[in-house]
């Protein structure tokens, strides 16, 4: 019997089919929104999904949705909250993280954790300064790659400084600063510890423990993982494959 | 005794502003973009405003500058914070002020004052998007529409307001991209952002106490959709300067003239 956890994120859409069977993990993939529905992606990401598996729409016994847009699915049995989600996921495969950063194109959560129970929680899903839309910003104004980002960031030295916290006025800081001659690494790189300033409070909310852990979308940024384990003094544990805990945590908890 | 003219300066993050003063009267005013050099656009909006004033290049006794870009005015010879010229300039304008909202290009303060136009409690904003002449821009920028028209087209709602719970300009953003693509008229749309920003703006003027009468200045003046919407949630009609932006260069002038005499 397969499930499948879909998470319907600002920007992007992971869908997992899970082998209730086998207990295991058969297939992920990870869509753009672009300008559809939830239900377009989520109908088009699961159409892929069940094709490389080689089963039916029908086949999918139970769908468990989170994430932002989850209320959109009409197809789905049971949603799951992302904190939930995240502890539960963590507790199967990461059994050493008790403490999660997921941080995603729209918000930042932070989840301390035990035993696959969420403990405390602390989200910044109102301010766009320091959040996975705002590196796209940045990557776009500095005429850099997303996926090169982190790599840029690490070469980066401690020459400049970005004092805004709001997107919009960084935005125009950044723009002076190119304008006055400074190198795009060392921007990144103050917009890393910018950013790794943002999560660090609610790392504290949460009175974060070791193992942390760092999943969604910005822990594929090499650089940003840099950044938050320079100023919290541990490392962090970023997983292969970091988009799609919250969808694998939703269908865990809904064949549970 | 020739009479002493006097002018202020404000220099703000977008634009700056000046006006010559002399006798209790303006006798010119100019407010341009401000540009990268501060001190050269500085010189630039002074000087444009003695031209516009008619008077010899210089006539000017006394300076005060104001404005985030204040310590920058380097012939400057006084300067003094926005808050205390705002206050100032609004009260000469229209006496009975009590309370200044200014909506600024990045940032929006609220500012209580007495009759002598001293300050009694004030918040500022200059952290967030939220709220200031910036918000409004990308607002526009997002429906592409002239800034000069959301205000107005924000008061004639085809069908209900629509619901922006964000307060983060670039999650407004994407708000209202996903109420496009599901079909909502854009005047119903900007009914719904200026709903929101207006919230924001009161929210601050609530904090430091509303007491009529109220003036609205800086840029976001211009916006009838907000100065209506902030009217109702006074219940009091606001004054708006014919020249809403230079209400800062004004009390700097006023400050300037009583340094002078």
């Amino acid at each position: 019997m397969i499930a499948a956890g879909i998470d319907c994120g600002l920007e992007n859409t992971e869908v997992v089919l899970w082998d209730m069977d086998k207990s295991r993990l058969c297939f992920s993939t990870s869509a753009n929104n672009g300008t559809n529905t939830t239900d377009e992606v989520v109908r088009i990401a699961l159409c892929k999904a069940t094709k490389q598996v080689g089963i039916t729409l029908k086949e999918v016994k139970i769908v468990a949705t989170t994430g932002t847009f989850a209320s959109n699915v009409s197809a789905a049995h049971i949603r799951v909250s992302p904190s939930q989600c995240l502890a539960t996921a963590l507790n199967k495969f990461l059994p050493s993280a008790r403490t999660v950063i997921d941080f995603g194109a729209g918000k930042t959560l932070v989840v301390k954790c035990e035993g696959g129970i969420p403990l405390s929680v602390a989200l910044n899903d109102k301010c766009a300064g320091g959040s996975g839309i705002f590196l796209e910003m940045v990557a776009k104004l500095l005429h850099i790659e997303l996926s090169n980002l982190g790599d840029l960031t690490l070469a980066g030295k401690q020459t400049v400084e970005v004092q805004s916290t709001c997107a919009v006025f960084a935005e125009s800081e950044i723009i002076s600063l190119i304008s006055a001659g400074k190198k795009r690494e060392d921007i990144l790189r103050a917009i890393a510890y910018a950013c790794a300033c943002r999560i660090y409070p609610l790392l504290n909310l949460v009175t974060w423990q070791a193992d942390v852990a760092m999943v969604g979308g910005v822990a594929k940024n090499i650089g940003i993982v840099k950044a938050i384990e320079d100023l919290i003094g541990a490392q962090l544990i970023v997983p292969e494959d970091p988009v799609i805990w919250g969808a694998l945590g939703a269908v865990l908890v809904a064949t549970q | 005794m020739t009479k002493k003219i006097v002018a202020g300066i404000d220099m703000g993050s977008r634009t700056a502003k000046a006006v010559v003063f002399s006798e209790n009267k303006i006798l010119g005013h100019y407010i341009d973009f401000a540009g990268i050099d501060s001190a050269f656009e500085s010189r630039r909006v002074l000087e444009k405003a003695v031209d516009i004033a008619k008077l010899p290049r210089d006539c000017i006794s006394y300076i005060v500058s104001t404005g985030y870009g204040r310590i920058i005015v380097p012939f400057a010879d006084h300067n003094v914070t926005e808050i205390t010229c705002h206050a100032r300039g609004a009260v000469w304008l229209f006496p009975n002020t009590r309370t200044v909202v200014d909506i600024g290009g990045q940032d929006c303060k609220s500012i209580k004052c007495d009759a002598a136009g001293r300050v009694q409690n004030f918040i500022m904003n200059e952290k967030c998007a939220a709220g200031t002449g910036r918000w409004l821009e990308r607002v526009a920028e997002t429906l592409q529409l002239p800034l000069e028209e959301i205000g107005s087209l924000s008061l004639q709602p085809v069908s209900k307001p629509a619901t922006i719970s964000s307060v983060c300009a670039i999650f407004t953003q994407i708000d209202i991209l996903m109420l496009l693509g599901a079909g909502v008229h854009r005047n119903d749309i900007l009914a719904g952002t200026l709903d929101s920003f207006s919230s924001r703006v009161w929210t601050l003027v609530e904090r430091v106490g509303f007491e009529p009468d109220f003036l609205i200045c800086g840029g976001g003046a211009k916006n009838i959709g907000f100065v209506k919407r902030l009217e109702a949630k006074a219940q009091a009609k606001a004054r708006v300067p014919p020249e809403p932006q230079i209400i800062g260069a004004l009390g700097a002038a006023l400050i300037a003239q009583e340094r002078v005499c």
